[in-house]
């Protein structure tokens, strides 16, 4: 659906340094999946409080794949090279463009509200449980389920961490 | 048209909700009686299915739960305490599984603080089916202070454990003068009724992938199982007749809605009303025939009134902690301190809640001044605010109903077999009316002084959605002494028709200042207990 090397080159641009690229290529690969089993016009959740039936909405792909595709021409026509062969730095740079209409500073709390495929990817990797873990410095794994007996114990800080 | 299906029981439960679930298990434990459990909607998600739901949910939205509701079968004129929900266990299937009681205050609001209405029931005459509920759902409670939170016997599960995060709330909250403990929740702290210990999954709300949470279905499933029910879904109950001279319910009437020609009679020798806020008040409504052409249970003209809930103020308080959150975000603090004694000046009741909360820790796409922050830099920059704590903070306080807040039936919108479907509108007393501001004021300044007292900033603040609701509804079927103003007894039976009962949360005079679910649960096994009276005993 999404063009495999403009996306692992759109990742490693926006996705931080410091998961490696083993881990960037991951993140990547789990919202290609995420990408691939999205089902358009299932229905939301519905749950106490709310009485409207709500759907999601129409598959993202098509437009993703548009601003894929654009974000290596702007690339061609104004680094005169494929955006997947530009170093990071310069690859960044071409993203000012398209990013600067992205509304507000906050990254959107799930990939459906970004209206670019950059800002899907990160939100899709911000909103995992290593995500989270990586901004506190703790192995929490928010999300995941747990044994009940460790609750009252403060989660370990990750490694190499001095411990939250 | 073919003949209608016929249903023979001696005790009929419409609505298959947490209430029906609870008296279902009380009836059959107590009588040889057979029990019948319709309900319009079918089963949804089964347990097997729902770590997946629960995947799908957590990446996409998507709801968990499958075929949960009646196409054209729904509630209009409010968005905000109501749900389209209509499956085998109701709205309990995706409930937050939070269980605290009503405090004995809120039987009395009247006699004690010279507002509202008084129950016809006390919290201590409760108190044994708030037990019951309690034990048979599974309740992990830590008992709190006897003056703040009295009960006649323990829980039955020990408490869910407080997090690291939650105990440096705990702390915060003491030191601004607040007593707060673990919230009592529907959660197994240790192996209950057949099923396993939480997993702190942190998708208590909307779906327990384990079955560590208690709903509705597992107490509907053991009852088949066991023979001792039969639970009819899919069969949405119209009209329930009633004999002109006796008053007696001789049946209900309806359809299938998988098969909308199919209909459906159920005879029985007592019925009960367990649909809910609304779909109790509903069906009543809705029977209305010559002899009772206001509706069946009636008489007093307030069958779908006093639509009763509360509202709530909540803020965000940033802190001077090092919280983790995430540790088991739907678990919270709770205290009673409020609801017990009251304002001392103007009537304000009302709960309070603390949670670990992320507000305002979220990673962002822009830095302050504008650089786009990508890569390391965004992560660096969401590094840099979890440095401190933030506290979410709610309390619910007390709206009185007045009695025009109304369950109508709105003839311009009608479901396929032609009834009208129900309007909702919420409306306070006029003294909540008038309070209103001021009481919301002294929740915020309340948040205000305890984010002084630690030290800390209120970083954001709102107040529930304006007049379109209110939380954890009930009324409309109001119980009382007085037929003149009431719809049933202190037992949850109609003044007008000797075997017809409305249990739950429609009988609520008032919705105290905490989740209700507990207490529509406690007042269905007090019907149940009375019910049980006129059938043989199971030996």
């Amino acid at each position: 659906m999404l063009d495999p090397v403009l996306l692992l080159a759109l990742g490693e641009a926006v996705l931080p340094e410091s998961l490696g690229p083993a881990g960037q290529r991951q993140a990547v690969e789990a919202f290609t999946r995420w990408v691939t089993q999205y089902a358009p016009v299932a229905e939301e959740m519905h749950g106490y409080g709310y009485a409207e039936l709500t759907y999601t909405p129409e598959h993202p792909a098509p437009g993703w794949q548009s601003q894929l595709t654009a974000l290596d021409a702007l690339a061609r026509r104004t680094r005169r090279r494929p955006f997947a062969q530009l170093a990071v730095a310069a690859r960044r740079a071409v993203l000012e463009t398209p990013l600067a209409r992205e509304r507000g500073p906050a990254l959107p709390s799930t990939p459906l509200a970004a209206r670019h495929v950059a800002v899907a990817l990160l939100a899709h990797w911000a909103a995992t449980s290593d995500a989270q873990d990586r901004a506190y410095g703790a192995r929490i794994g928010a999300g995941q389920c747990r044994v009940l007996a460790d609750t009252a114990r403060r989660p370990l800080p990750l490694a190499g961490e001095d411990g939250p | 048209m073919s003949a209608p299906r016929v249903i023979e029981t001696d005790i009929c439960l419409i609505g298959a909700g947490i209430t029906a679930a609870m008296m279902a298990e009380s009836l059959a434990a107590r009588t040889t009686a057979t029990i019948t459990v319709l309900e319009a909607g079918g089963h949804t998600t089964p347990l097997r299915e729902r770590y997946a739901r629960r995947q799908r949910w957590q990446d996409y939205g998507e709801s968990p739960w499958t075929k949960d509701h009646v196409d054209d079968q729904n509630a209009l004129g409010t968005a905000y305490g109501f749900s389209p929900t209509m499956n085998v266990g109701g709205l309990a299937m995706h409930w937050g599984g939070v269980t605290p009681r009503y405090a004995p205050e809120d039987f009395k609001v009247r006699s004690l603080f010279g507002v509202g209405d008084d129950w016809p029931i006390t919290y201590e005459e409760l108190d044994p089916f708030y037990q019951e509920a309690e034990e048979r759902m599974g309740i992990a409670g830590e008992q709190g202070p006897p003056a703040m939170d009295p009960r006649g016997r323990p829980f039955p599960l020990p408490p869910l454990p407080l997090s690291d995060n939650l105990r440096q709330l705990q702390g915060w909250a003491a030191n601004a003068g607040v007593t707060m403990w673990s919230q009592p929740s529907a959660k197994n702290s240790q192996p209950h009724g057949g099923r396993g210990v939480c997993q702190r999954c942190d998708t208590c709300y909307p779906i327990c992938p384990t079955g560590a949470k208690y709903s509705p279905d597992f107490s509907f499933d053991a009852l088949v199982r066991a023979g001792r029910i039969r639970l009819v879904p899919e069969t949405l109950v119209r009209r329930l007749h009633a004999d002109p001279r006796t008053g007696r319910i001789t049946q209900a009437t309806g359809n299938s809605t998988r098969r909308p020609d199919e209909t459906v009679v159920v005879r029985a020798s007592t019925f009960v009303l367990t649909g809910g806020f609304t779909w109790a008040p509903h069906l009543l409504l809705l029977s209305a025939d010559a002899a009772h052409p206001n509706g069946l249970a009636n008489r007093s003209g307030l069958v779908g009134k006093y639509l009763c809930g509360h509202r709530n103020v909540a803020a965000q308080i940033r802190l001077p902690l090092r919280l983790l959150p995430g540790v088991n975000v739907q678990h919270s603090l709770v205290t009673k301190q409020f609801m017990r004694r009251g304002h001392p000046d103007r009537y304000l009741r009302h709960d309070l809640r603390v949670w670990e909360s992320t507000f305002g820790q979220e990673p962002r796409l822009r830095a302050d001044d504008g650089r786009l922050l990508l890569g390391d830099a965004l992560l660096a920059d969401w590094r840099g605010r979890t440095t401190e704590g933030v506290a979410r903070i709610r309390g619910y306080y007390d709206v009185l109903p007045d009695r025009e807040s109304a369950l109508t039936l709105d003839a311009s919108v009608r479901n396929p077999w032609g009834d009208p479907m129900p309007r909702l509108a919420f409306r306070d007393a006029p003294e909540s009316a008038a309070l209103r501001g001021w009481q919301e004021d002294e929740l915020r300044a309340l948040f205000a002084r305890m984010a002084r007292a630690g030290g800390g900033t209120v970083i954001s603040s709102a107040s529930a959605a304006g007049d379109i609701g209110q939380e954890h509804p009930g009324g409309g079927c109001r119980m009382g002494n007085d037929p003149a103003i009431s719809v049933v007894d202190r037992d949850g039976r109609s003044h007008d028709h000797e075997n017809l009962w409305v249990s739950g949360a429609p009988t609520n005079v008032t919705a105290s200042c905490c989740n209700g679910t507990l207490t529509f649960a406690a007042l269905g096994l007090k019907s149940a207990a009375a019910i049980a009276t006129q059938y043989p005993a199971r030996p």
